[in-house]
């Protein structure tokens, strides 16, 4: 069966693989720009369509001379910015010098070099490149008698202000997330890395939406071979839109049908940042404020960013209860039913009085009461995600007291299941990372349980294991540093050493530029 | 399409092999018939039947002694079923028509064998036990001195179930080393050694003012599998320090004036076997940590003179008790301190010689003893508060 999934992914891959090496298309046919003003309006406007908000001003230069449009997006650009550098020097400071029916031609360079205080103005002359100007929030000059068009950079939509990140919280460290905005996040990420060898790489993806996409790479210490196979997949995707980094993850990622993901994602600058420094390559996508790292290993998702900013005792002892925390919100459900239906030698024997003092009336078998409880935890996690907040807390009441206690009490299901369920939803929280893996692994594990008892536990942690071991994501290993087994990985695996000590990057992927400190100084401290 | 018909094929095998291979050793925790212990009796009426005690759980009376608190103290949490046939299989089977279940004896803390059953020979009837699969090796064994019935019936006042209080008095045996834990392995052990012989844990029933009390003290001693006497607590104890089994316990010593108990804070024992010429001799090698823990007279017993009397009759104490337990095997016929099994392990060719004619070579033995106790606190005070005129201010 194993062969037949590897077979599906490979044919999915050719797939992928045969659109590559197509530069991700531009709406543009090719049609260059009329020297008459009003030829080049119509087409404009039978192209974009008589929207609403698509402004067109039509003026004349220094009032009576040449006449001139500006054409741009409400909502998109700078009204009042265009009133001030474009609208004001042209119509009352420029109409000496260009008359009606003047010399002929215009130049338009003398207009952007003489007239335009923008510092941010292009030269256009296809009506491809015109309309996604436009269409992007630039504000297009036209002018009577010349052949191109004045793109000025007057982008300004309203956006979310940068805010505390919804998840990865933490106590110490920085509170700002990412926005849904492509120029704020990269700032945000320029600002942490003030290096020549921090490097950006533009792409637009997506016929229809034109999602602006970002790679951002240290060029000293990324691997150039894994650059070129992250642009060479981004280059590849073909869609209509792009409206999230959730789109990109899924068209980039190695196991397209697995339930584990091998695209990382974060909404904190700082672990980015520190991602890049490892050597990993982030992808931000305008209007998301979840940016993607690849690659991905599967120990990132029981690291914090708040890991590195405390003491390393108490970070290495996190990390094992985040570790532990994984295992009993996968097993828990599932060890219980196994041990009160095949293995109830291995009970203490006054607990398994207990339990089954507990048992005593409750109708179902451990099975069903147990898939009973997981899924009412999961309608109720769903329900707290989607509801309006006032309502939330409600339905928490509703959960923690009518489901718990009112079960219990009419009969429906033992108090013990009420204990392993509500471990297995709290522990379930602090691996946020993996929760969705977790949630379906869970039921599998169940039902795994309940018809071979600790011998199908065994064999699903066996297969998941042989599994995981041969995942890949972007040519690395996803369960490196411990299998293939990496020292230097290790230090920040299950222990977290002291950042000092920390002297490679803890991957093989980085190009020459391994250490990040000599190491020859013990901490600096010493002389 | 092939292919999509082979992936569908290969996930139905998988959900058969799941759903119609699983399940089969299924049982829910609520149709358990949890037994806490097994008494083995000889049936009055019939005596070649055994009959088959059960002490089983009653989990809705417990959880009603939870909530109830009061109302508890009326239901018993636990019910004694019996039933009897001519072999312990077939009386296990009769409970089916008893109970809605069959018996569940992983839990099975204790076999209670009555006294007249282990003097038939109990090796016919724990065979089903030994080879049934959940019983759990480490279940005591444990010998009473009437009836098996009587002793799972004693209601103790610290513990719920008589089975577990019968399993506690014998675990806790080491404060006394006046018994011995003994379980299931070391029965098979025992019964699969030439010479060895068995011993178990006594239960006797005694009438006090309250009621009955179950106590456990002394040890039954076997000849392969049939119980040939008794060893009463002194014995008991010196067979244990030639074991090295004694862990704790007090040794009481006359001294002048009145007496001094000794507590055995920790003691080791071994043998090692010397057969020169056919002639067998055991060297026994004790040593036992003691501190002071009570005295009865007024003299300063802390003096290191005084230390070192003390240490003298302790010592002649436990060879005492070694030389009674030994007589006392020999007496019964039955080579308790695996005498038997150490001459095999380091003298093979003489084993072989004295193996059959063990039983005329075993009262022979000589005992060649090397005690040593130390006598290292005396506890919070030196000499007694109390104590003799002139000696009191110094």
């Amino acid at each position: 069966m194993v062969r037949y999934i590897k077979k599906i992914r490979t044919f999915y891959k050719i797939k992928k693989g045969s659109e590559s090496g197509k530069a991700p298309e531009i709406f543009d046919d090719g049609e260059c720009l009329h020297s008459s003003i009003s030829e080049n309006i119509v087409i404009i406007k039978d192209r974009i369509g008589e929207s609403p908000d698509v402004n067109i001003k039509e003026f004349k230069l220094g009032g009576d001379g040449v006449s001139g449009a500006l054409i741009m997006i409400d909502g998109l650009s700078d009204k009042e910015l265009a009133d001030l550098i474009v609208l004001k020097p042209l119509m009352y400071d420029a109409g000496f010098k260009f008359e009606a029916g003047g010399s002929g031609g215009i130049d338009i360079d003398v207009i952007n070099r003489n007239f335009l205080s923008s510092n941010q103005s292009s030269k256009l002359s296809c009506f491809g490149k015109v309309i996604d100007d436009i269409l992007s929030g630039n504000a297009v000059l036209l002018l009577d008698g010349a052949a191109q068009a004045l793109s000025i950079g007057l982008r300004k939509w309203d956006k979310r202000n940068i805010d505390a990140p919804k998840t990865e919280t933490v106590i110490r460290g920085p509170a700002e997330g990412f926005t849904e905005t492509l120029i704020v996040n990269t700032s945000m990420l320029r600002r942490r890395i003030k290096s020549p060898d921090f490097r950006m790489e533009s792409l637009k993806i997506g016929k229809q939406t034109k999602t602006d996409v970002c790679l951002i790479y240290m060029r000293n210490i990324v691997l150039p071979g894994l650059l070129d196979e992250v642009r060479k997949r981004l280059m590849a995707i073909s869609t209509d839109s792009i409206l999230d980094s959730g789109y990109i993850e899924a068209y980039i990622e190695d196991a397209p049908f697995s339930i584990f993901s091998t695209v990382g994602n974060s909404e904190r600058p700082d672990t980015v940042a520190a991602r890049l420094l490892e050597g990993r390559i982030a992808i931000v996508v305008d209007g998301s404020p979840f940016v993607l790292t690849v690659p991905m290993v599967f120990i990132e998702s029981f690291q914090s960013a708040e890991d590195y900013y405390i003491r390393p005792y108490f970070a290495t002892l996190l990390r094992f209860t985040r570790i532990l925390c994984y295992f009993i919100t996968l097993l828990a459900p599932a060890l219980y039913v196994a041990l009160t239906t095949y293995h109830q030698e291995f009970l203490p024997t006054k607990l398994l009085f207990t339990m089954t003092a507990g048992l005593s009336g409750v109708p179902f078998p451990a099975l069903v009461e147990a898939l009973l409880m997981v899924v009412i935890f999961d309608i109720l996690k769903e329900a707290g995600i989607r509801l309006p907040k006032p309502i939330g807390s409600a339905v928490s009441i509703v959960g923690a007291l009518v489901i718990g206690q009112s079960a219990v009490t009419a009969g429906l299901i033992g108090p013990f299941m009420v204990i392993i369920v509500s471990i297995t939803a709290i522990a379930n929280f602090v691996v946020p990372a993996q929760s969705d893996s977790i949630t379906i692994m869970r039921y599998i594990f169940l039902i795994l349980a309940a018809a071979l008892g600790g011998f199908g536990i065994a064999m699903g942690i066996l297969f998941i294991l042989i599994y995981l071991v041969s995942l890949k994501s972007f040519g690395v290993q996803y369960l490196s540093p411990i299998m293939p087994f990496y020292r230097e990985g290790m230090k920040d695996c299950f222990v977290r050493m002291p950042v000092w000590d920390m002297i490679k990057r803890p991957f093989r992927i980085t190009g020459k530029n391994i250490k990040r400190r000599s190491g020859l100084e013990q901490r600096g401290k010493k002389t | 399409m092939k292919k999509r018909i082979k992936i569908i094929f290969c996930f139905i095998i998988t959900l058969l092999i799941v759903t119609q291979t699983g399940c089969q050793s299924e049982r829910e925790l609520n149709q358990l018939v949890i037994v806490m212990g097994i008494g083995l009796d000889s049936d009055q009426q019939n005596p070649d039947n055994i009959k088959v005690i059960a002490q089983i759980v009653l989990p809705g009376s417990m959880k009603q002694s939870e909530n109830g608190g009061s109302s508890g103290s009326s239901g018993k949490a636990y019910e004694n079923v019996e039933s009897s046939s001519s072999d312990t299989f077939d009386a296990v089977r009769e409970y089916t028509h008893m109970l809605t279940g069959k018996l569940y004896i992983a839990h099975n803390q204790i076999f209670i064998i009555s006294r007249a059953v282990a003097e038939k020979g109990m090796e016919q009837y724990m065979d089903f036990f030994i080879r049934a699969v959940e019983t759990r090796p480490t279940a005591i064994i444990a010998i009473s001195d009437t009836t098996a019935e009587a002793v799972l019936s004693v209601q103790s006042k610290l513990n719920e179930f008589p089975a577990i209080n019968i399993q506690k008095l014998v675990e806790d045996s080491v404060s006394h080393s006046q018994t011995a834990e003994v379980n299931l392995i070391n029965y098979i052990n025992a019964m699969q050694s030439e010479t060895v012989s068995f011993f178990a844990p006594m239960v006797f029933i005694e009438q006090n003012a309250e009621g009955t009390v179950a106590s456990v003290k002394g040890l039954a001693v076997f000849s392969r599998d049939k119980m040939v006497g008794e060893f009463n607590e002194d014995e008991t104890r010196g067979l244990l320090w030639v074991k090295g089994l004694v862990k704790s316990g007090v040794l009481k010593v006359t001294v002048s004036g009145g007496i001094a108990s000794l507590e055995i804070s920790g003691a080791q024992g071994s043998v090692s076997p010397s057969v020169e010429d056919g002639k067998v001799s055991m060297k026994i090698t004790v040593s036992a940590k003691t501190r002071l823990g009570e005295q009865t007279g007024k003299e300063d017993l802390s003096t290191p003179e005084m230390t070192k009397m003390l240490e003298g009759l302790a010592e002649e104490k436990i060879e005492n008790e070694i030389t009674q337990a030994y007589t006392k095997a020999v007496s019964l016929g039955a080579d308790v301190f695996g005498f038997g099994e150490q001459i095999h392990k380091y003298y093979m060719n003489d084993w072989r010689k004295m193996k059959d004619k063990w039983a005329e070579t075993f009262p022979q033995i000589q005992l060649d003893m090397k005690i040593n106790v130390d006598v290292t606190a005396d506890g919070t005070i030196t000499k007694p508060i109390l104590s003799e005129k002139g000696t009191n201010n110094e």
